[in-house]
């Protein structure tokens, strides 16, 4: 019987949990207490040197958090009210609110159907003069055509800021995706793949660009005048300690996750009614925050489910998988007016038919499950199975 | 600035221990609440909001009060820089009103008078350390009167009252810095109290990435546009063992700023 009809759970044993601390973590945060550098302007340099030099990124500074980073960035960039900055609305929404925090227009563009990222193919069209950056989002980890979206920045003139929010670590053509576009920003938030709590990270290999992030960091303030409008958003001392530390176990993690997802694949490829996310071969590494897996509605439908009921009788099973993003562009703050308040501009909110789509088909679970073994993949595959095998019992409602 | 004695050292170590061991190093965590709420106590305001820094203090309450592009925001032309700075970066005017000393806080008869020119959305004033002879009852009535918000900074200052009585009672929100210069210390970190639950629930908000409070790290966002100016366990947990140990510095004296004079303001003069 399935659980969410009163039957035993697949699994009753939690998954592995995240954040993981060790002895590093401890004695990183015991330097940090007994320290005098609570506000950290050591350690954040500590870190960024590393950060930098390991991804190839000329300048890197660690910042409260992935949302401030995007701010920061687009402001640096001298992005403000009446200019257009493009963005998925397949995304959470720190995305949109750093744009509209930096006073611009948001402007959505459709998804790639197998990705959920940005779509090379329809971006172009939304593209206007006043257009000066597009962010590429690396949903769930996963790159983004970014030949493509440089390409296309490149020819049109515009900044192309990559929010690798869900994707440190991640590779496309060997190259750590940080080191593409005009910008990157990564969040350090508690389930991200690296973090600390609140924390996040831009990079950039543009040195007037690092030079204004700098002065913007300082408060605005040059030769001690205050130049520029500007908050203090630079990271603190415990969190920029706990970086470091979680840092060096990045890479191991990263594997764990690869093998697992590749393995997780496989299950699912025998499934009629679900499918992995689709995964360009340019993708060096995936950095799997989130393992997206498309349901075929249609299949699920003919058995008498529908995505929610399908989710629910899932996670009774004992497996967190989440029904995904809704489309920004529905989200109230769009239809509303507020962000017309913000940014002086209405918000085309027309649907996009990849992200419609999206947001019916797509589900996922979370990084800290691909941390795990392969046990623990087959019961991710296993409970989708049992409530695929046992759907018409017991009246799971559509 | 002393900082934290090694007695509050010992202490904090073990607790930022059990933070680190917990996995609940951010994003809302008890911490972060039991802290504010502690802090707001120690004010005498009834809620208490914790964000990453003072400047993210600001923001939340300014955003709360709609105070970005369009709307004009009243500040000390003598002030602590964030009041005016925060404006000018969510878009607002600002307008100033005259301070002769910033160490005697604005005056009614100055305040009156850009009231009435200017017809801000809000007011931000500072928090002087001379409190004795600041009129904020009057500054209080004269913003009630004129039906604009009237917002306070306290600086690193989390003790100050007026006449012995609570900042929060005059204004409706008050905001703190936990950082270098504050008598807690505790790294990066900032604070708004109030003892208004709608300001409280509209900071929330807009601190994080527009949910309600209680709604932690879910998808579930209301109508905000909402930022993320969450503080990290970390700096909560500092700064709650710091006053649970009643381990206060002197806070230093504020850095005052003449910002008509600064290039950032000199069109707006």
């Amino acid at each position: 019987m399935l659980a969410v009809n009163g039957g035993k759970p697949l699994r009753e044993r939690p998954f592995p949990g995240w954040p993981v601390a060790d002895e590093a973590d401890r004695d990183e945060i015991v330097r940090a207490v007994r320290s005098d550098d609570w506000d950290g302007e050591e350690a954040r340099r500590r870190f960024e040197a590393k950060f930098a030099g390991d991804c190839g990124a000329k300048h890197c500074f660690a910042v409260a958090n992935g949302t401030v980073s995007l701010e920061l960035i687009l402001r640096a960039m001298g992005i403000r009210c009446g200019d257009e900055v493009i963005l998925p609305p397949y995304t959470f929404i720190a995305t949109l609110s750093s744009i509209v925090f930096a006073g611009a227009t948001p402007v959505f563009a459709d998804i790639d159907p197998d990705t959920c990222n940005l779509y090379p193919d329809t971006l172009e069209e939304k593209i206007t003069s006043r257009t000066k950056a597009v962010i590429a989002v690396a949903v769930g980890g996963c790159p983004p055509d970014l030949d493509a979206l440089t390409d296309i920045c490149e020819r049109r003139g515009v900044k192309l800021i990559i929010d690798a929010a869900q994707a440190v670590g991640a590779e496309w053509l060997g190259r750590r995706i940080c080191t593409y576009g005009d910008a990157a920003s990564v969040s350090c938030q508690n389930t991200k793949n690296l973090t600390c709590g609140e924390g996040g990270i831009i990079a950039t290999r543009d040195d007037a660009l690092a030079g204004r992030i700098g002065l913007l960091l300082n408060g605005g303030e040059e030769n001690g005048r205050i130049v520029a409008a500007a908050e203090d958003h630079r990271l603190g001392g415990f969190q920029a300690a706990v970086l470091m530390s979680q840092y060096a176990k990045l890479q191991a993690d990263m594997y764990r996750r690869e093998r697992n997802a590749a393995y997780l694949a496989g299950r699912l490829k025998g499934m009629p009614f679900v499918k992995a996310a689709g995964y360009d071969e340019r993708i060096t590494r995936h950095a799997y925050h989130l393992f997206l897996m498309r349901l075929d509605c249609a299949a699920l439908a003919e058995r008498g489910l529908d995505k929610s009921s399908f989710l629910k009788a899932v996670n009774a099973e004992g497996i967190p998988l989440s029904g995904g993003y809704a489309p920004l562009y529905l989200f109230p703050c769009c239809a509303s007016g507020m962000v017309e308040s913000m940014t002086g501009a209405k918000v085309d909110v027309s649907q996009l038919p990849n992200c419609e789509r999206a947001a019916r088909e797509f589900a996922w679970t979370y990084q800290g499950c691909l941390t795990g073994t392969f046990a623990d993949m087959d019961d991710i595959a296993d409970a989708m199975l049992k409530v695929w095998d046992n759907a018409g019992e017991c009246g799971v409602q559509a | 600035m002393r900082g934290a004695s090694v007695k509050t050292r010992e202490v904090l170590e073990k607790k930022e221990l059990e933070v680190l061991a917990s996995g609940i190093w951010g994003t809302i965590g008890p911490y972060s609440v039991s802290c504010a709420a502690r802090l707001a106590e120690l004010a005498g305001a009834r809620r208490g909001l914790l964000c990453h820094s003072a400047d993210a203090a600001l923001e939340a309450v300014y955003r709360h009060f709609s105070l970005w592009r369009g709307r004009t925001v009243l500040v000390g032309a003598v002030s602590m820089p964030s009041d005016a700075r925060i404006a000018a970066l969510l878009g607002a005017s600002v307008r100033f009103v005259d301070v002769a000393d910033p160490a005697d806080g604005a005056q009614s008869e100055d305040l009156a008078a850009c009231l009435s020119h200017d017809k801000p959305d809000a007011v931000v004033l500072d928090v002087p350390t001379r409190t004795d002879a600041w009129p904020l009852d009057e500054l209080s009535a004269l913003c009630r009167d004129a039906g604009v918000p009237l917002i306070l900074n306290a600086g690193g200052r989390l003790r100050v009252k007026w006449r012995g009585r609570p900042l929060a009672g005059f204004a409706d929100a008050v905001c703190h810095s936990l950082e270098k210069g504050s008598e807690l210390y505790a790294g990066k970190g900032g604070l708004v109290v109030t003892d208004s639950d709608e300001v409280f629930d509209g900071a929330f908000a807009y601190h994080n990435c527009g949910r309600a409070f209680g709604e932690g790290c879910t998808l579930k966002i209301d109508g905000y546009v909402g930022g993320d100016l969450r503080v990290s366990e970390w700096t909560a947990c500092a700064a709650q063992v710091r006053l649970e140990a009643g381990d206060f510095d002197e806070p230093a004296a504020p850095t005052y700023v003449n910002m008509t004079e600064q290039p950032l303001f000199a069109s707006r003069r």
